[in-house]
């Protein structure tokens, strides 16, 4: 099957830094594809090029198998695009952000009326639609600044960061309405660095770090990854005098990575070694500050492929 | 076609949303309408004395600082093209499907349109309230020529953000070009007056043909600066808006 | 380093990153410079005339700035300026003379052309048309020079330094002296290059021109600190105060000789700072005591305390009331 939207080989370069490096993934029609990785990892440039903001330096991009070069303004109309910072007019009312923006992708009338209407009523704001975005709190605006993006009703919706510094109310709102879009079979590419929103809502990952594809997969078959490890965090309040050969000793542990005073540990799934690891500190005067286990979560798959945390 | 058309209402929208938003900016219509007006009352007041009763200095000033008022379109441009409140949101309308030159287009049409609309409300009071001269029947050339260079001044404006990639930057360095553009072009005293040297100097100015101009089909009643005059802005028009298209890269917006 | 240290240093790199500013702002200066060495030369404002016919039947023609003409040129000329006035000789020696600019000169160009006498009106020094046209440059570039802090206002950077042990005084404090030493160093140096590189006569010694634009760039740094905190915007604050600087400076004469019989008008514009320093630097460059010139010099440095007295209790205030 066509994929609907492909990235083959692409590269980005600024300067000498590759800000992508080879970039191939392939999105299909009713998935919520999310990009997770660090900041900086080169999600948003990847949204950019996708969005046709941006040029590439080698590769090429297709949406339902044509070059989206050849097809621009057939292919921006498909697309939707929240980005991440707040793209609305602070003093033009809500119903009139999203009347403009629709209109530019053609739509007028009655159909236009309609459209802006159900926009501003998936996205919970149509009793404040004559308010302006001044007098939103920023949780209202981010919903705005969604609302502006699906009133022509794109097949497929890119989303980049969109519950960046909001409440908790309007950040399950937006991604409720996310869930929605996908049961109406919209596409959906979402970026972000918070695994939780990734957890809740893929039905496939895509793991970037500085510019590449380290992982891909649906979150089962990426914890497939850890295999038979579980990682466990300890942070301790003075770990100068920790040796960590002598971890070796406790039962299961297979790796130790120690930063400052902070460890990460291996051990193998199964072996339940937990008792004997926090024995191992007391005897040694070693006093736990901290112990996390990071059960298998894409967190511990991000560490294991790049030895970093998401929010390193 | 239907894309065509389709693409042209788009542009329309987004003509009429830059245009509204110059017109809601308390700054934008006190810049383009009382601090013109304000100018020139002060000056003609100020140097009534110099002139006399043929040519008033409300004569010279109301035109010199209507010319001053178009130059300093380029700043309302700039303002209307990348200022800080309205970046992302153009830079949402270049993921929509219409063409990316018509972002810019439109801040020069709408600003073009919406200082000339200003110059006609200044235009009228003036003659109201100081009796300035326009030329009697020719007063129709001075206006079309002054239009053109607020289409001139609009592109130059738009031009110099893509080039300075920053409405702020571009902003500070054409309040300082045009005064002394301005100033050289003789808008708030004879410049020429410094010498040979600085005479020479003043026709680098724009301003300095277009006010001469001006004056010739005023006083003159001659007509034979206005074809060079406005196909000299027009040509001038069409170059920025080449300059506007080379130096115009979606990816600085990002 | 301590904190004050530290904002010094920050401020000196961002404005050094800045390579346009400093560069339109130098430019500006030695234009500044140059266009009073050139007026100087060229014996100021001259009244030019046009003459068609002998000009060996005129007398008095030295007092004017007189070009031969073969035909009498447009009246546009004369309102662009070109000429003050045109004159007809005819082949018996009567003239005839056409100008725009009044029965007064009118009267005194005829009264000079039939070989009579007008008092000379007194020019401006060298030094004081220099020093006006830096004033109205520097003006004009200490909002530029300001804008770092409006910036930091919006981007939330201010309230970050604010609520360091540094605190909001010394931030105002860094921002304005790397303003001056900004505009201060530079011009001073390209006056000086001016002087010793080309040997331009200048008006005033070195060392008293290096004292007296302490004056003006900090009323330019006052201005801008009040107009930078009395504008919610940057933007705003750049368009308001160079258009404020432009009247003011029309205005008060600080770019020429402003003469308007109406004394009211005087009395309004005198309070201006602009127009009592013109009237010190044209004192001192005219050799006068000290009691001469104490009063205005006084005066705008008052200036320069209210502004800068009310644009720190303005941003104050508004760092209060949460606006930064």
């Amino acid at each position: 099957m066509t994929p609907m939207l492909e990235m083959n080989h692409v590269s980005k370069l600024y300067g000498e830094h590759h800000a992508l490096k080879d970039l191939s993934f392939q999105v299909h029609e009713g998935e919520i594809l999310c990009f997770l990785g660090p900041n900086g990892a080169g999600k948003s440039t990847a949204i950019h090029i996708l969005s046709t903001v941006l040029s590439y330096n080698e590769g090429r991009i297709s949406f339902r198998g044509t070059r989206v070069e050849e097809q621009l303004s057939h292919y921006k109309r498909k697309l939707g695009i929240v980005p991440q910072d707040l793209a609305i007019y602070e003093d033009v009312t809500a119903e009139g952000n999203v009347t403009f923006f629709a209109s530019l992708y053609g739509l007028r009338g009655d159909m236009l009326r309609e459209r802006v209407a159900e926009a501003l009523q998936f996205v919970g704001l149509y009793d404040r639609r004559g308010d302006k975005p001044r007098t939103f709190s920023g949780g209202m605006k981010r919903r705005l600044n969604m609302a502006c993006a699906i009133a022509h009703r794109p097949e497929i919706l890119i989303m980049d960061e969109p519950t960046v510094g909001i409440d908790p109310h309007s950040r399950n709102h937006i991604l409720e309405s996310i869930r929605e879009l996908r049961d109406q079979g919209s596409t959906i590419l979402y970026t972000t660095h918070y695994m939780e929103e990734v957890e809740e809502i893929s039905t496939r990952i895509l793991i970037i770090d500085q510019g590449e594809v380290i992982a891909s997969g649906t979150k089962e078959e990426l914890k497939e990854l850890l295999g038979d490890e579980k990682w466990i965090e300890v942070e301790l309040e003075d770990a100068s005098e920790l040796s960590e050969e002598r971890l070796f000793r406790v039962d299961g542990v297979k790796q130790v990575e120690k930063h400052d005073n902070l460890l990460r540990i291996a051990t193998v799934k199964g072996i339940e070694n937990t008792d004997k690891l926090m024995a191992f500190f007391v005897n040694h005067g070693i006093k736990v500050k901290h112990f996390t286990s990071l059960a298998a979560s894409l967190e511990a798959v991000f560490l294991q492929l790049t030895g970093r945390k998401l929010r390193d | 076609m239907a894309q065509f058309v389709q693409s042209t209402r788009g542009f329309g929208m987004l003509w009429k949303r830059d245009f509204m938003n110059l017109l809601t900016s308390p700054v934008m219509l006190l810049t383009n309408t009382l601090f013109p007006l304000l100018l020139i009352l002060i000056l003609g007041y100020l140097t009534r004395g110099q002139y006399g009763d043929t040519v008033t200095s409300y004569d010279y000033y109301g035109i010199t600082l209507l010319v001053f008022h178009a130059l300093n379109v380029s700043m309302t441009a700039s303002n209307s093209f990348m200022e800080r409140k309205l970046r992302a949101s153009n830079m949402r309308v270049l993921y929509s499907p219409i063409r990316t030159s018509w972002v810019y287009l439109s801040k020069i049409l709408a600003t073009f349109v919406f200082t000339t609309l200003c110059m006609g409300m200044l235009a009228v009071l003036l003659v109201v309230l100081f009796g300035v001269y326009f030329g009697g029947k020719d007063a129709v050339y001075v206006f079309v020529a002054l239009a053109l260079f607020h289409l001139f001044s609009a592109a130059f404006g738009v031009w110099f953000c893509c080039l300075w990639k920053s409405e702020e930057l571009a902003n500070k360095i054409l309040n300082v070009v045009n005064n002394v553009l301005a100033l050289m072009g003789g808008l708030f005293f004879s410049w020429d007056s410094l010498g040979r040297t600085a005479e020479t100097l003043s026709y680098f100015s724009p301003v300095k043909w277009v006010v001469d101009g001006l004056f010739r089909i005023v006083y003159d009643g001659s007509l034979w600066s206005f074809i060079p005059l406005v196909s000299g802005l027009l040509i001038g028009t069409a170059l920025l808006l080449l300059g506007c298209k080379w130096t115009f890269r979606t990816e600085e917006m990002v | 380093m301590n904190a004050f240290g530290c904002l010094m240093r920050l401020n000196m790199q961002r404005m050094a990153s800045r390579k346009a500013y400093l560069l339109v702002t130098y430019v500006m200066i030695v234009l500044a410079i140059a266009g009073a060495v050139l007026l100087a030369n060229y014996g100021g404002m001259k009244v030019k005339l046009a003459v068609v016919g002998a000009l060996d039947r005129l007398s008095g023609l030295e007092r004017f700035q007189v070009e031969s003409v073969n035909d009498a040129p447009p009246v546009s000329s004369l309102v662009r300026q070109k000429y003050d006035g045109i004159i007809t000789v005819q082949v018996d020696g009567a003239f005839e003379v056409l100008t725009i600019k009044g029965e007064k000169l009118e009267a005194e160009i005829r009264e000079v052309l039939a070989g009579g006498t007008i008092p000379d009106e007194p020019q401006r020094g060298i030094g004081t048309t220099m020093m006006g046209f830096l004033l109205m440059i520097l003006l004009l570039q200490g909002v530029m020079f300001l804008t770092l802090f409006g910036e930091d206002r919006e981007s939330g950077t201010l309230r970050r330094t604010a609520l360091s042990p540094a605190g909001l005084k010394a931030y105002l404090g860094a921002q304005c002296l790397v303003a001056f030493l900004m505009l201060y160093v530079p011009t001073v140096v390209i006056i000086c290059a001016a002087r010793l590189g080309f040997g331009l006569e200048l008006g005033y010694s070195l060392p008293a021109i290096a004292m007296l634009l302490i004056v003006p760039v900090l009323l330019a740094v006052g201005f801008a600190l009040f107009v930078m905190a009395a504008c919610r915007s940057s933007d705003n604050a750049v368009m308001t105060g160079g258009a404020l600087t432009v009247l003011t400076c029309l205005l008060s004469g600080t770019v020429y000789a402003v003469t308007n019989e109406q004394t009211w008008w005087k009395y309004i514009t005198q309070w201006l700072p602009q127009t009592q320093w013109m009237s010190v630097v044209g004192k001192l460059e005219q050799g006068l005591a000290i009691s001469q010139w104490i009063g205005p010099l006084s005066y705008v440095l008052a200036w320069v305390a209210a502004f800068m007295i009310a644009g720190w209790a303005v941003c104050a205030r508004r760092y209060r009331a949460g606006h930064y």
